[in-house]
């Protein structure tokens, strides 16, 4: 662990029930830099994220914030945590019965004692951020998906964090939206030095904005480096994995055609 | 969060801060600064962030309120003595328009 | 064999989990009282949710009771020539059982249905795992205005259903059967002891809690066991409170005369 490490992972694992998700991850996140944790559906990506933001709860030493063990934290110490990171998680999770902006007002309102002409000014420039300055007092379920994802990021920097955390930001935007954010997120490390971990299924994305991938396959760790150490990476299986794992959808398809035809056909070598 | 008034002529009004200006001090300076600035005829408040040490959102929230009373009275505000740190941030906020950014590094680039 | 001892083992177990996570919620729920600032306005808006908007339903509900009332009570009364007494008969009833019982079912199904399927959908949709993480806590936040509330207004609104009944009642009584006016409130007033109102009171305030307790927890944890996040489990959620709630309800109600009678 060293200074420039803000989050230390050490041999992380975790289950649901009996059934074990992560096996044993480690690997660090550092300051100031975006980290981007890939990989396809079901590897564990998202219980990772889960773990970091203290929604899921770590064992003792697999978990290091700062070199405090997250494990051992009580609820104080989890809250002073969260208050200096920001979510914006998959659906936007924004509250229905109120306006976007009153939304993004949230955290501010509990947290400080600010003026609400004050916060409406906060809020109104988090908006504009994301560019949804014009939206400022429509209701979440009048906006599109993409919209409440972008007004999620908007409460997400409402406390200007230190740490940001964003699950999946490009699903269900269009590319230009999408690299829209990108640039945002790009504009945040840049000008406030914010840490900022983003997990995402999409390469190309990964690829524009990380200063560190993480690649988890099956709740394991399959490599972690820079985007170009990735690229060049000689190991097979990150090159599978970057060719979109053909191996997978081959070994798919020969369970498919089993379910269908009763026993395995074998394959023909043309 | 400390700050200091001077009337150099009759419509022109400096302002220096000194110390945090983030959500947490923003509350406490608000109503006076406010009040500052409604005084009637001021063509230019110049409010010095040379000693500010730590500047959020909440900081340039107020800035934006000062403004507002400002320009309804037909005044501007200037912001001096601005660092890098908070030049970029109200250019994040795109904000850089909006007032009146005067011996500022990086302001202009 | 043994899987199915197995099977009943797991169900136990997991009941008894169950019980052991609604006594967290319960204390939780009851931190967010003591806990900073109270917020006065989401208390108002709640009142207004449970309370106000219960107003017609508890009103058509308390009328008709009254009146049935009325024509049951008469019918029983007349066969011991005791017509007189009828006033007594269905302020009664109504003040100790009826009108606490009434009120707690009628406003479980209203307002602790939505409830339960409000913070469902909040559950599903993440709502309340971006609370935590903006270290709010969901409690103070969701849970306790609705419990300051529901205590505030259930008392109040079974004090309508009583006064709406005996109303009811009079109308049948002196409406229908002509029973002398004067003789009606006068047995109401004579047969009345603070213990009956009491008794109400308590029963409402406990049924109060049963009901937010029950259907917000039923919402809060939508999901979570099955590990399935859909929208037919906010529906799955909703009525297991409605039917757990009211059940509870009734027995609180056995409970509680019987301890104070």
């Amino acid at each position: 662990m060293t200074n420039t490490e803000i989050i230390d992972i050490c041999g992380l694992n975790s289950y649901y029930g009996d059934r074990q998700v992560l096996f044993d991850i480690e690997f660090g996140i550092p300051r100031n830099r975006i980290t981007v944790i890939m990989g396809v559906s079901g590897c564990g990506k998202t219980t990772l994220l889960r773990h970091l933001i203290g929604l899921k709860s770590s064992r003792p030493k697999e978990l290091m914030i700062e070199g405090e063990d997250m494990g051992g934290f009580r609820e104080s110490r989890m809250n002073q945590y969260r208050s200096r990171i920001g979510v914006l998680f998959q659906s936007g999770a924004l509250f229905n019965s109120m306006t976007v902006a009153d939304n993004v007002s949230v955290p501010l309102r509990v947290h400080s004692k600010l003026h609400k002409e004050t916060i409406r000014i906060i809020a109104t420039i988090k908006l504009h951020q994301v560019g949804l300055s014009e939206f400022c007092d429509y209701m979440p379920s009048q906006l599109s998906g993409g919209m409440q994802k972008r007004a999620g990021l908007a409460r997400a920097l409402a406390m200007d964090p230190e740490i940001l955390f964003v699950d999946e930001p490009s699903s269900g935007l269009d590319p230009i939206t999408a690299a829209g954010l990108d640039n945002l997120i790009l504009e945040l490390k840049d000008t406030l030095g914010m840490t900022i971990i983003v997990v995402t299924h999409e390469l190309e994305s990964a690829f524009r904005i990380a200063d560190q991938i993480v690649v988890l396959d099956k709740g394991r760790l399959l490599t972690a480096g820079s985007p170009e150490e990735i690229q060049t990476s000689q190991d097979e299986r990150v090159v599978q994995f970057l060719e979109r794992q053909a191996d997978q959808k081959q070994e798919n398809n020969e369970a498919y055609i089993k379910t269908l035809v009763g026993r395995q056909i074998p394959q023909v070598q043309d | 969060m400390d700050f200091q008034t001077q009337r150099s002529e009759s419509n022109k009004i400096s302002v220096k801060l000194e110390g945090s200006l983030n959500r947490s001090t923003v509350p406490e300076i608000r109503k006076g600064l406010l009040k500052f600035a409604r005084q009637g005829g001021i063509k230019v408040m110049a409010i010095d962030l040379s000693q500010v040490s730590n500047l959020d959102t909440a900081g340039i929230a107020l800035m934006v309120e000062v403004l507002r009373v400002l320009s309804s009275n037909g005044g501007t505000l200037r912001l001096t003595g601005l660092n890098r740190n908070a030049v970029k941030m109200i250019r994040l906020s795109r904000l850089d328009s909006a007032f009146d950014i005067a011996n500022s590094s990086g302001s202009g680039s | 064999m043994l899987r199915y001892v197995r099977m009943l083992g797991a169900l136990a177990l997991e009941n008894i989990e169950n019980l052991g996570r609604m006594g967290v919620y319960f204390s939780r729920m009851l931190r967010g009282i003591i806990r900073p600032p109270g917020k006065f306005w989401p208390v108002v808006k709640q009142i207004e949710f449970v309370g106000t908007k219960s107003f017609f339903v508890i009103g058509f509900t308390a009328i008709s009771t009254g009146m049935v009332l009325g024509l049951q009570g008469h019918y029983t009364l007349s066969k011991f020539g005791s017509e007189s007494v009828l006033g007594a008969a269905v302020a009664l009833s109504l003040i100790r059982e009826l009108g606490p019982v009434l009120t707690g079912l009628m406003v479980t199904g209203r307002a602790g249905s939505a409830m339960c399927a409000e913070i469902g959908i909040m559950r599903i949709d993440e709502q309340i795992d971006a609370l935590e993480c903006m270290a709010i806590d969901p409690y103070a936040y969701l849970i306790t205005p609705k419990l300051v509330a529901s205590l505030i207004a259930f008392p109040l609104l079974t004090a309508y259903c009583d006064v709406v009944g005996i109303f009811g009642g009079y109308l049948v009584g002196v409406g229908l059967f002509g029973l002398n006016p004067g003789v009606y409130m006068n047995s109401v007033q004579n047969s009345v002891l603070w213990e009956d109102v009491y008794m109400g009171i308590v029963k409402s305030l406990c049924f109060s809690v049963l009901m937010i307790w029950i259907c917000t927890y039923k919402g809060y944890y939508t999901g979570l066991d099955e590990g399935n996040f859909g929208p037919e489990q906010v529906s799955r959620a909703t009525t297991k409170a409605v039917v757990l709630a009211s059940i509870a309800i009734l027995l609180c109600d056995y409970f509680v005369t019987s301890v104070m009678t």
